[in-house]
């Protein structure tokens, strides 16, 4: 398989005024393409620094972090905008959809980034909404939908340009769990279908049980890595 | 899509939009408005320096209005008063002999300037027929009488009909020369120096007095374009000052009230930068308070690929807009002070400012520019203030935006 995420002996080391905080301490992983990985562990563990190194949102104190070969701290600005942009898609905890922009707008959004035509996004848009299945909700604001449907719209908006990594934090967190259990369903479809690569930092067990490889962070090292059949 | 992003952002919060709008917008409108009543205040003032006596020029003899030396007659004042009657340019224009003297009745003792005039042209060019409030203004062939101010007449303790006895050196000797008058009307200029100071002969009888031949010391003249006398490159200026003569318009006959324009324009300009501050300040604490509300939502625009000139780009457009609607608001308002005062005027009669009283209510001068020029003075000077937040805004980092979640 191939590697597409790698990390070498990453630590990051949060400092405010004379107190220092090691968040990760020499972490090491590699994740290969098409892995569907939880990172799990205690509030505090290191697993929201740990995403944001490997998506490039935070560089590491000491230690080098890969993706799809680049090696991620030498990449800054414009550049790793851009980086993000064409490599990673996100799915955050609280939806965070743009409140005032209607689904098809936040599904477009990161399309019109990139400079895809009109024609394209809107059939791109109109793709993935039934996809998801949210036909008939293009022009819904986010405030018009339930946290399971804007949470499917946040999916919608990371897979849409076809990243290669899907991170998600935690995005069943503000989910009942049938809904939740609908949204996990629908991502593993998506890993399987796409072959991309879904990694989720969580609490919840259901995500955990259906990941195939569990990554537990403990103190911001690994206390375990285990791949599953 | 930045631009339409923007404008949904600055409508999210209505309530705060419109407030900083219309803090912004009233900015704006006092400074439109401002200078509209500022440009009615110099025209009232122009207008009433230039009616009351002087005319919108005047011709003297070069160091006659530093001095009031009688001696100093306008030369070849003959052909200059038949040239000025075939200029297109001037409209009336009237001769005068002035004289520092002593007014006498038989209560009291006044100073007076001694102004001799020919009434019937006089008529054309100053407000002191209009301005008789008691008894009649003087005929064109002399009867002997005399026009005094109410305050002069209120000194003398004198009415209409009653004698006095004016005193002055004549010209070369330095010899008194008196006569006796019967006051023949009463004026009311409302300028307290003139009520109290001047008083009017007929032209002949004034120039025996001072012995003068038939020799003038002042032409007033009324063009028929106020704006020409303040032109420095009207060609009057130099056809006019020679043979010792001197040419002037109503800014160097009134330096103060030139000054006053000038005050005014300063003022102008400080209230506009006084003003422009605060909306400086309104804007930034508008977008910070915005951004701050934002800072996960910018986190997260930045983690899905936004590049920080966007980000930039977008709370500029943010500040755009709310410029726009503050304008919108802004001008409108003025507008509306605009209607309402020039229908009601503002009424500072009687209030004496740069040596000349307002006469008549002041109404705000419609400059169609200054709502144009204004507005975008403040969308540019507000885009230029938003860098402040807008760079912030895109510095931030994503990592510490989002570490709520991430």
């Amino acid at each position: 398989m191939k590697e597409i995420i790698r990390t070498e002996k990453v630590t990051k080391i949060y400092r405010t005024g004379e107190i220092e905080v090691a968040a990760l301490r020499d972490v090491s992983v590699c994740i290969n393409e098409g892995e569907f990985t939880a990172i799990a562990g205690p509030s505090g563990s290191g697993k929201s620094t740990f995403l944001n190194i490997i998506s490039g949102l935070d560089h590491p104190t000491s230690g080098d972090a890969y993706i799809s070969g680049s090696r991620i701290n030498d990449i800054s600005g414009t550049k790793l905008s851009d980086f993000r942009r064409d490599n990673i898609g996100f799915v955050f905890q609280s939806f965070n959809l743009i409140p005032v922009l209607s689904v098809t707008e936040n599904i477009e959004y990161v399309m019109l980034l990139q400079g895809i035509p009109r024609k394209e996004r809107s059939e791109r848009v109109a793709a993935i909404l039934s996809e998801v299945g949210l036909e008939g909700m293009e022009n819904r604001m986010p405030f018009q939908l339930s946290g399971g449907q804007q949470q499917r719209v946040a999916v919608a908006r990371a897979i849409v340009t076809s990243p290669g990594i899907i991170l998600a934090d935690e995005p069943t967190a503000n989910l009942d769990s049938a809904t939740g259990a609908a949204l996990l369903d629908m991502m593993k479809k998506l890993n399987k279908k796409k072959n991309m690569t879904f990694i989720f930092s969580t609490h919840d067990r259901n995500i955990m049980d259906v990941s195939r490889r569990l990554i537990v962070l403990k103190d911001g090292r690994i206390e375990k890595d285990e791949v599953r059949g | 899509m930045l631009f339409k992003l923007a404008w949904r952002n600055i409508l999210r919060n209505k309530r705060r939009t419109v407030i900083s709008s219309l803090a912004v917008g009233f900015g704006l409108t006092t400074l439109i408005f401002f200078e509209a009543f500022a440009l009615g205040w110099i025209v009232d003032m122009i207008e009433t320096a230039t009616s009351t006596i002087s005319g919108h020029a005047q011709i003297h003899r070069e160091d006659f209005t530093d001095t009031y030396n009688v001696d100093l007659t306008i030369n070849n004042s003959k052909n200059l008063l038949e040239n000025l009657g075939r200029e297109k340019d001037v409209v009336n224009f009237a001769p005068r002999v002035i004289s520092l003297g002593i007014i006498t009745s038989p209560r009291d003792i006044g100073s007076v300037m001694l102004f001799g005039i020919e009434p019937e042209k006089e008529k054309h060019v100053s407000k002191v027929e209009k301005s008789i409030i008691r008894g009649a203004f003087l005929p064109d062939n002399d009867n002997g009488t005399i026009l005094i101010g109410k305050k002069l007449a209120k000194t003398l303790e004198a009415g209409v009909g009653e004698k006095v006895v004016v005193t002055v050196a004549q010209s070369k000797t330095g010899e008194l020369s008196q006569d006796m008058f019967r006051i023949g009307g009463i004026f009311d200029l409302r300028t307290e120096e003139m009520d109290s100071g001047f008083a009017f002969i007929n032209m002949t009888r004034a120039q025996k007095m001072l012995n003068i031949g038939d020799n003038i010391h002042e032409i007033s003249i009324v063009f028929d374009d106020i704006d020409k006398a303040s032109r420095p490159d009207f060609f009057f200026w130099e056809r006019y000052s020679v043979n010792g003569n001197k040419a002037e318009g109503w800014n160097k006959i009134f330096p103060e009230v030139e000054s006053m324009i000038k005050m005014t324009d300063f003022s102008i300009y400080i209230t506009a930068v006084i003003l422009f501050a605060i909306v400086a300040i309104g804007i930034i604490n508008t977008l910070f308070m915005s951004l701050y509300e934002r800072i996960f939502e910018f986190g997260v625009l930045k983690a899905i690929g936004t590049r920080s000139l966007d980000i930039v780009k977008l709370v500029l457009y943010e500040s755009f807009w709310l410029s726009i609607v503050s304008a919108v608001f802004g001008i409108v308002l003025a507008l509306l002070h605009h209607y309402i005062f020039s229908i009601i005027g503002i009424n500072y009669i009687g209030l004496e400012f740069g040596g000349v009283t307002v006469q008549n209510l002041i109404y705000p001068v419609f400059k169609p520019w200054s709502y144009v020029i204004f507005p975008m003075i403040m969308i540019v000077f507000t885009l230029i203030v938003s860098l402040y937040p807008a760079i912030y805004a895109s510095k931030l980092g994503p990592a510490k935006a989002i570490r709520k979640t991430m």
